[in-house]
């Protein structure tokens, strides 16, 4: 085979995507691969939490990363923060869509689930959200907001974790 | 048939007293008094909340940091007896209340005014806690109500606490709540609110700062009672800022490796504090010490400046994070320090009172948020937020501020003293909930074609 085909096949079998930009966090916490037309939005980040904006009108991704989070799983810290969001005071006409199922982002073992919920606008908004607990008592959120689910009814946040890794040995 | 009773009920009443004052000791005394507090607390909760609006349940993440700055207050408090708890009462009138038992309560208003400052909070909340610490609340009802009290202390005494009582001594206390707990019990829960939030690891400033929101605020939004019953607020707020010195450690001298070291770091530090930190801008000092204005090169247009080109600069230095600029300047035997923002635009001006002596030199807090001013005789350190001065070197007098990491250095005569600022706990919440973010929209200018020609107008200003 020639040079490039073993490229290919390599990013084949490790499912890097040839699509995006790297990014690295302020925190060199975790590095990943973002797809097209997503824009790095600086003035609503900070070294906690990184967003981008897509192409549709709400849609944002967001990562955040959590420090004292005395959870003792990803579910068990999606649990609390599922029940706050549903709580008096949390995420207004909060209802879940997808209940909360393990998915594995570079070697952690997080928990996934979608919701909607209302602005204040009372318009509807959905959100895919993956929460992870990390070493330290850190906690880690992944999400991606949008209007709506994709049209073809893919998972943007399955795409992005294929291109994840963290810093730290796991 | 009414005045017999009554008398009935007095003389009762002075008999149960007496019978309570053989019998009694100082702690039957206090465990009475405690369970009615609570029961009186208990009682007018529920009328305060209605009266104001019903309960507000702040968004989680806010309610987060609410609880996490009156959890770290209320630790400090020293009634063990008292559980203290916190409601939002959801009215937009600006105000705060303390009640008897440890029932604490603030307006949605004063949540807004506070805008997340959470040293403004802490003295709001270390006030509130400091009444019921020192028991204001219970002791202006008990004064009130004296005669009822002394003949219904026998029943408490015997375990017995009527609901007329409490339903009664209900009503006044929130009568009283309206008018205030009188000017020397806002003074005392002033100060003592202030050392609760320092002990909880806030800094004192917040106290001042909020005080000074009080004098801005729109009067509309003001309770008529806040001002009544609150003694002048500008007297209060010149208290709580006599008050922070005493949160300084008193200025000690170096020892005697350290007094060499010190003036060298001084000179290096002030060096570094003339460079940008965001490397943008390069200052300096007009040739001629008589000629007005700051050098200032613009490296990102590739122009020069001069900022200030109406005054004598003695000497400037860059914020830590290069977000202000503080600059001394002379004309003739008077000085001042005024304060730039980066792009060169004054936003605060102050100059010292003649008998304060001439500004000669400034060092910034690590944190930016704090500066040193050397005068003749004196260190001053002030905000950059809050236009306080706190003499740091006593009536022994100081100059040549230096502020470093382990606390801010002045020179009295050929020694070095150093005094260390009160010390602050960044809040942290535990247990925290990843938030939820909505994207923010961007307003687009409207495309209006005109015979092949296109205008963007202003956008819209409202939202699509």
């Amino acid at each position: 085979m020639k040079r490039f085909q073993w490229v290919i096949l390599f990013l084949v079998l490790f499912g890097v995507p040839v699509w995006g930009a790297g990014f690295r966090d302020a925190g060199s916490l975790y590095s990943v691969y973002i797809p097209d037309n997503w824009i790095y939005q600086a003035k609503e980040s900070s070294p906690e939490l990184n967003v981008f904006y897509g192409s549709g009108e709400d849609e944002l991704l967001y990562f955040e990363v959590l420090e004292n989070v005395l959870a003792e799983s990803s579910e068990a810290f999606a649990t609390a923060a599922l029940e706050l969001y549903a709580a008096p005071g949390g995420l207004p006409g909060f209802e879940l869509v997808e209940n909360l199922s393990a998915v594995e982002v570079d070697g952690v073992v997080g928990a996934r689930c979608v919701y909607t919920y209302k602005d204040g606008k009372d318009r509807l908004l959905w959100e895919e959200r993956i929460f992870l607990l990390l070493p330290d008592q850190r906690g880690f959120s992944l999400a991606y907001g949008s209007a709506g689910p994709r049209d073809d009814g893919s998972s943007l946040l399955s795409e992005i974790v294929r291109g994840w890794r963290w810093s730290f040995e796991n | 048939m009414k005045t017999e009773r009554f008398a009935a009920r007095v003389v009762l009443g002075i008999v149960l007293l007496v019978l309570f004052a053989l019998v009694g000791t100082a702690h039957a005394d206090v465990l009475w008094k405690d369970k009615f507090e609570q029961a009186l607390g208990r009682g007018a909760a529920p009328q305060l909340v209605e009266e104001y609006g019903g309960e507000y349940i702040p968004p989680i993440w806010e309610r987060m940091w609410l609880e996490e700055i009156f959890t770290r207050l209320a630790a400090q408090a020293e009634r063990r007896e008292i559980e203290y708890s916190l409601s939002v009462l959801n009215t937009f009138e600006q105000n705060a209340f303390a009640l008897p038992g440890g029932y604490i309560f603030l307006t949605r208003g004063l949540l807004q005014l506070i805008n997340g400052d959470e040293t403004k909070l802490a003295a709001v909340l270390g006030h509130e806690i400091a009444h019921v610490e020192k028991r204001h609340g219970i002791n202006a009802v008990l004064r009130q109500l004296s005669l009822t009290i002394a003949f219904e202390m026998g029943m408490i005494w015997l375990d017995v606490l009527p609901p007329e009582l409490v339903r009664v001594a209900s009503v006044t206390l929130l009568e009283l709540l309206k008018r205030g707990w009188g000017r020397d019990a806002e003074y005392e829960a002033d100060l003592l609110g202030q050392h609760l939030a320092v002990r909880a690891g806030f800094d004192p400033i917040g106290a001042v700062a909020m005080l000074d929101d009080l004098l801005d605020a729109d009067p509309e939004q003001m309770p008529t009672h806040i001002f009544s019953s609150h003694p002048d607020t500008r007297n209060r707020r010149n208290r709580v800022e006599e008050n922070i010195i005493s949160f300084w450690s008193e200025p000690e001298p170096l020892g005697g490796k350290r007094q060499a070291e010190i003036a060298e770091l001084g000179r290096i530090l002030t060096q570094n504090r003339r460079t940008d930190p965001r490397s943008r801008f390069a200052l300096s000092l007009s040739e001629s010490p008589l000629d007005a204005g700051l050098l200032v090169y613009d490296q990102q247009r590739q122009e020069t400046l001069v900022w200030l080109n109406d005054k004598i600069v003695q000497t400037f230095s860059w914020s830590p994070t290069g977000e202000t600029l503080a600059v001394v300047v002379h004309d003739g035997p008077n000085s001042a320090l005024v304060l730039l923002n980066r792009h060169g635009y004054v936003v605060e001006e102050w100059s010292p009172d003649p008998d304060q002596g001439t500004l000669t030199s400034i060092s910034w807090s690590p944190d930016g948020k704090m500066l040193a001013l050397g005068l003749t005789d004196a260190v001053v350190v002030t905000y950059v937020d809050c236009p306080v001065q706190i003499p740091v070197s006593g009536v022994a007098g100081g100059t040549d501020p230096i502020w470093l990491d382990d606390g801010l250095h002045f020179r009295r005569g050929e020694l070095w003293y150093r005094s260390e600022p009160p010390t602050v706990e960044p809040v942290e919440v535990s247990n925290p909930v990843p938030r939820v973010l909505q994207r923010r929209r961007i307003l687009s200018p409207t495309v209006i074609r005109e015979e092949g020609s296109i205008r963007l107008t202003r956008p819209s200003l409202t939202l699509p």
